[in-house]
């Protein structure tokens, strides 16, 4: 259920996006 | 059920103002600074994640972030854990408390919760709102 916002400047890369997303949602499920 | 959501959001660099670190420590002039953005992380949950648990989010977002903003300065990344209880969260129009999709989850935590009235330990302690 957790909603995570994360606030940055603009100018990630896809990539960068991707690996954020991913690894905060890891991060989550695994508290 | 689990429902994790995650949101990027981009802010312009003209929406965006902070205290630079040498100001405040060194006692210059107080300027905005706007570049590099810092970044923040705010987590909305339900309460009673363990304080361990809580160290390790905080310490695997603060490094997932700065990577993907390629910051060596992990100063620059600012987590808020705001903890609300799950009466608070409302999906497809019902409260999560009374959500039909839910009931699994809840039995779920119902268990969980009575596992942990039942056996607290130092890394695995009563939620707050059971310890009231």
């Amino acid at each position: 259920m957790p909603v995570t916002f994360i606030k940055g400047p603009t100018g990630l890369s896809k990539e960068a996006k991707k690996e954020l997303i991913e690894g905060t949602l890891r991060a989550l499920t695994d508290a | 059920m689990p429902d994790d959501r995650v949101y990027i959001d981009e802010v312009p660099s003209e929406n965006v103002g902070h205290t630079p670190l040498l100001a405040v420590t060194h006692g210059e002039g107080w300027t905005v600074q706007s570049e590099p953005a810092q970044i923040i992380i705010e987590i909305i949950a339900p309460p009673g994640i363990p304080i361990e648990a809580k160290r390790t989010l905080v310490r695997r977002l603060t490094d997932v972030a700065g990577r993907a903003y390629r910051r060596t300065d992990l100063r620059d990344v600012l987590v808020s854990i705001d903890q609300h209880t799950v009466e608070h969260f409302a999906s497809n129009g019902f409260l999560q408390t009374e959500n039909p999709d839910m009931e699994p989850f809840a039995a779920m935590l119902q268990r969980d919760r009575k596992v942990r009235v039942e056996t607290p330990t130092k890394a695995y302690p009563l939620p707050m709102e059971t310890v009231r």
